[in-house]
C-alpha cells in the first residue's frame, strides 16, 4: 500500500553549515575572531534558516540558503558571487561586507530548492 | 536568576543573549546537550540544584525561565542501545523533577507548550473565540478525504504535528500543499496515519503575529508575490517576501491574546491569513515559534519585548 505521504511533494531541509562555534563564555556562537555570529532562523522547520546580518555591526557571516541543488564550493570568486546575491537584508548587507563574509566562511553549502 | 533553556544550535537564543548583554542583565544559558554528562543534577526532599562546571544553579534561585529548545538527554556512546535508552529515560525523569520544583516566571511552561501544540485543540479554541477557521478534516479514511475534497473544492494537506520527516537517506520537509483529487482516487488507503486536510484559503497575504505577554506584534508577509510561497510562505526565500508591520483590529488582537492566555502561554507565534472576503483566518499557534527574522526584516522589538517579559519590566 502506498501511503499518501509518498505521493505528496517533499523537499530536503536547508542544511546550514554553521560558521564558527559556540562560545560557552559568551553564551552564543562566535566566529573565528570572537565576534558574535547572529543568524536568523526562519519559521518552523528545524534546520531551515533564513539569511541574516549581524546586529552588532560585525560582518554578516551567513547567507540565505535556498536552491535545488546542493552546491559545495571553496572557490572564492564563486562563493563571493553567491554570497553577494543571496545575502539577506539587514544592516550589514552591502557588497563589501558580503565579500568579507565569503572570506570568513571558507566553504559554503547551498542546499534546497533552487529559486533562480 | 533568569535561565535560558535551549541548545547550542538555537540561533534565536543568541538574539536574546545579545539583548540581555546589552542591558547588562545576568542570566544563565543552559545548553541541554550537556545534560547529563556535563550538567549534574542534585535533588533532595528539601532542595535541588544543577552543577554547571564551576558554578551551581539552585532551583530556589531561579526567578524566570525561557523554556526554548530543550533537547533530549545525550548519553555517551559505548553502552548497549537498551541501556542507553534506559539511562536517557532516567536522566529525563530527574531533569523533569528538577524543573517541576522551580517556582519562577515561565515563558512558557513545558506543560502549556505541549497542550498548545495540539492542532485540534488550537483550531477548536480559535473557533470558540469567534475567529475564522478553515473547514478542517483529520482522517485516515480515503473515502472521508474524497468526500471532503468534493464538498470543499480545493483542499490542502498539512502536517498535523511536524513537517519534518526523518529518513535514512536524509530528512524531508512536508510543506502545506494542494491535494490533487486524482492522487486520492489512485490510493487504496491514505495510510494508517491520519492526515490533516483544510479548505484552501484564497488569501491576499499571510500574517505572522508574535504575542509576548500582553503585547501583540503583527507582520504582514506578502506571500502572494512569489508563486512558490503562495500556499505556504515558508517555501519562499525571506528576502523575496516583503514583510511589513501592521496593526490588527481590536477584536482580532483581543482574540489572539485570549487564545494565548487560554493555553497558559506568555509567548506564542500565530499564523493568520488575510482572506479576500472574510478578513483574518486562523491557521495555527506555535508556542515556541521563531521570531528573530521578523525583527530583522521589520524592526519589531521582539528580543526587547521578550527580555521585558522575562524580567517582568
Amino acid at each position: 500500500m502506498t501511503p499518501l505521504i509518498d505521493l505528496l511533494e517533499t523537499s530536503p531541509p536547508v542544511d546550514l553549515q554553521l560558521p564558527g562555534g559556540y562560545d560557552p563564555d559568551r553564551n552564543l556562537r562566535v566566529d573565528g575572531t570572537g565576534r558574535p555570529v547572529v543568524l536568523v532562523p526562519g519559521s518552523g522547520l528545524g534546520t531551515q534558516t533564513r539569511g541574516g546580518a549581524d546586529r552588532d555591526d560585525a560582518p554578516p557571516t551567513v547567507t540565505s540558503l535556498t536552491g535545488t541543488v546542493t552546491k559545495n564550493t571553496s572557490d572564492r570568486d564563486e562563493m563571493t558571487s553567491l554570497l553577494v546575491t543571496k545575502t539577506a537584508g539587514g544592516r550589514d548587507t552591502d557588497d563589501d561586507r558580503a565579500i568579507a563574509a565569503s572570506v570568513l566562511l571558507g566553504t559554503v553549502t547551498f542546499a534546497g530548492p533552487d529559486r533562480d | 536568576m533568569l535561565v535560558l533553556v535551549s541548545n547550542r544550535e538555537d540561533l534565536t537564543a543568541d538574539w536574546l543573549v545579545l539583548e540581555l548583554e546589552r542591558r547588562d542583565e545576568p542570566f544563565v544559558r543552559l545548553c541541554t546537550e550537556d545534560y547529563p554528562s556535563k550538567i549534574r543534577i542534585g535533588w533532595t526532599l528539601n532542595d535541588a540544584a544543577l552543577e554547571l562546571g564551576e558554578s551551581t544553579l539552585a532551583a530556589e534561585d531561579v526567578t524566570a525561565v525561557w523554556w526554548r529548545r530543550s533537547v533530549a538527554p545525550v548519553i555517551p556512546a559505548g553502552r548497549s542501545p537498551g541501556e542507553m535508552a534506559w539511562a536517557a529515560g532516567e536522566s529525563l525523569a530527574a531533569w523533569d523533577g528538577f524543573w517541576e520544583g522551580v517556582n519562577a516566571h515561565w515563558v512558557n511552561t513545558p506543560g502549556a507548550n505541549a497542550k498548545a501544540e495540539s492542532k485540534p485543540a488550537q483550531l477548536r479554541a480559535a473557533k470558540r473565540l469567534g475567529m475564522n477557521v478553515p473547514a478542517t478534516l483529520i482522517t485516515s479514511s480515503r473515502a472521508a478525504a474524497r468526500s471532503f475534497v468534493e464538498a470543499e473544492g480545493t483542499v490542502v494537506c498539512k502536517a498535523l504535528r511536524s513537517g519534518l520527516i526523518p529518513g535514512v537517506n536524509g530528512d524531508r520537509v512536508l510543506y502545506t500543499q494542494p491535494v490533487d483529487p486524482q492522487m486520492l482516487a489512485g490510493l487504496e488507503e491514505l495510510g494508517p496515519e491520519p492526515y490533516l486536510f483544510q479548505a484552501l484559503v484564497e488569501k491576499s497575504a499571510d500574517v505572522r503575529v508574535t504575542v509576548i505577554g500582553e503585547r501583540v506584534f503583527a507582520c504582514r508577509i506578502d506571500s502572494q508575490s512569489t508563486p512558490d510561497a503562495s500556499v505556504d510562505w515558508r517555501r519562499g526565500s525571506a528576502e523575496d517576501l516583503h514583510h511589513e508591520s501592521i496593526e490588527l483590529d481590536e477584536p482580532t488582537t483581543r482574540r489572539l491574546r485570549d487564545l494565548t492566555a487560554g493555553f497558559g502561554l506568555r509567548f506564542a507565534a500565530i499564523d493568520l491569513a488575510v482572506d479576500r472576503e472574510r478578513g483574518y483566518v486562523f491557521f495555527e499557534i506555535n508556542p515556541n515559534g521563531q521570531w528573530a527574522w521578523v525583527e530583522q526584516l521589520t524592526g519589531q522589538p521582539l528580543a526587547s519585548a521578550l527580555a521585558d517579559e522575562l524580567l517582568r519590566r
